[in-house]
């Protein structure tokens, strides 16, 4: 489920961090720019793990800060394709489940073509239904504890928001906060539920 | 930025779950200097009270990352927890807190080399092994998921063998 990915990067020390012991300010910096943040083609980074090199401080004409390269080591998490995870149903619809490990990382999708078969979902409901033979039904109900395989992962490279719409959307902000829920995942996972074990936990217990 | 090596080795559930339990001790986010921090607010008295470290940012994804790998991923564990809970006893409380938290939390770094030891006589690859000792699984369906073709691999009595040394790690 967690990496350790190893990256170079120059991080900039402003001067009224220079009372501050290096290697302190350094990992400061780096967790301002990495922690829970995504890195493209890698995963979700959640901290800095390690510093392995230290270079010396260098300065640019025209700014009192000191740049350092920096080699470091993040904890990053990334489940890799195949590998079976567990967590909480938050949404069903006609297009699957949306599931979350807790605050953790939200945005896994099971799409309704890679779940058992004889799966479909309830509108009336809205929760899909595990046919399993003719007297069994099984729910997946939101809340449910469920475990599935990761089959995709996929990255999208979010780009910064127009200056001129910026205004314009704080205004929609006000109205409507549901913002948050709709944008576009820069990294998401696809799940699949088609093998036995897979599905919510308490049916295999 | 340059990435040089993007996955430059695996990390374990169990050492995510100490690194950053580590990490929420030193930057004094954990619930006992929280604590003492809000005492020490309330009375401004004693000794001078060294402050958590404020980066929020951090701290909120170190404690999500904590909470989802302590919570004990399955279900018998929690079923128990809510037939339980009518009798409301304090004691019982913290038995079942206990209960309802991940078996990794009750691992310590002697137990867990041994557990890798003695998973190492069984012919696994890595990535099984792996996710064995991340989801600690105890039944047969579980551990079939997690090791591909598990039935024309090993034999029966080494998958009752694989399943009871697991188990001999959760349930302490």
């Amino acid at each position: 489920m967690f990496i350790l990915s190893h990256i170079k990067d120059l991080v900039r020390i402003a001067p009224d961090q220079f009372h501050q012991d290096t290697l302190r300010a350094v990992k400061h910096q780096l967790n301002n720019k990495y922690a829970n943040k995504v890195i493209p083609q890698i995963g979700l980074c959640i901290t800095v793990y390690d510093i392995l090199d230290i270079d010396e401080g260098q300065i640019k004409p025209g700014d009192g800060a000191s740049f350092i390269n920096v080699e470091f080591r993040a904890l990053v998490f990334k489940p890799f394709i195949g590998e079976v995870l567990t967590g909480w149903i938050t949404k069903c619809n006609n297009d699957g489940i949306q599931v979350s490990m807790g605050g953790l990382f939200n945005d896994i999708f099971i799409p309704r073509r890679m779940m058992f078969e004889n799966c479909f979902y309830k509108p009336d409901e809205s929760a899909w239904l595990w046919q399993m033979d003719e007297d069994t039904e099984l729910y997946f109900d939101i809340n449910e504890m469920i475990r599935f395989r990761v089959e995709k992962e996929i990255f999208i490279d979010i780009k910064p928001k127009d200056p001129s719409k910026v205004d314009e959307e704080i205004d929609d902000d006000m109205g409507e906060q549901d913002e948050t829920t709709n944008r576009t995942p820069p990294y998401a996972l696809l799940g699949s539920c088609q093998t036995d074990g897979m599905g919510v936990v308490s049916w295999w217990e | 930025m340059r990435v040089i090596k993007a996955r430059d080795a695996f990390f374990s559930d169990y050492e995510a779950l100490q690194f950053l339990s580590k990490l929420q001790r030193k930057h004094r986010w954990d619930e006992n200097s929280l604590q003492e921090m809000k005492n020490f607010n309330k009375n401004k008295k004693g000794r001078f009270q060294k402050r958590p470290y404020n980066h929020p940012v951090l701290q909120g994804i170190v404690n999500d990352t904590l909470s989802y790998l302590t919570i004990s991923k399955s279900i018998a564990a929690t079923q128990d927890n809510e037939e339980e809970k009518e009798e409301n006893e304090e004691t019982k409380k913290k038995e079942n807190e206990k209960q309802r938290q991940s078996p990794l939390t009750k691992l310590n770094d002697k137990m867990f080399t041994q557990l890798m030891n003695k998973l190492n006589n069984f012919e696994l690859y890595k990535i099984e092994k792996l996710q064995i000792v991340n989801q600690l699984p105890t039944n047969m369906v579980h551990l079939f998921s997690i090791v591909e073709e598990c039935d024309s691999r090993f034999t029966e009595d080494q998958i009752n063998e694989m399943i009871e040394l697991v188990a001999s790690y959760v349930n302490i």
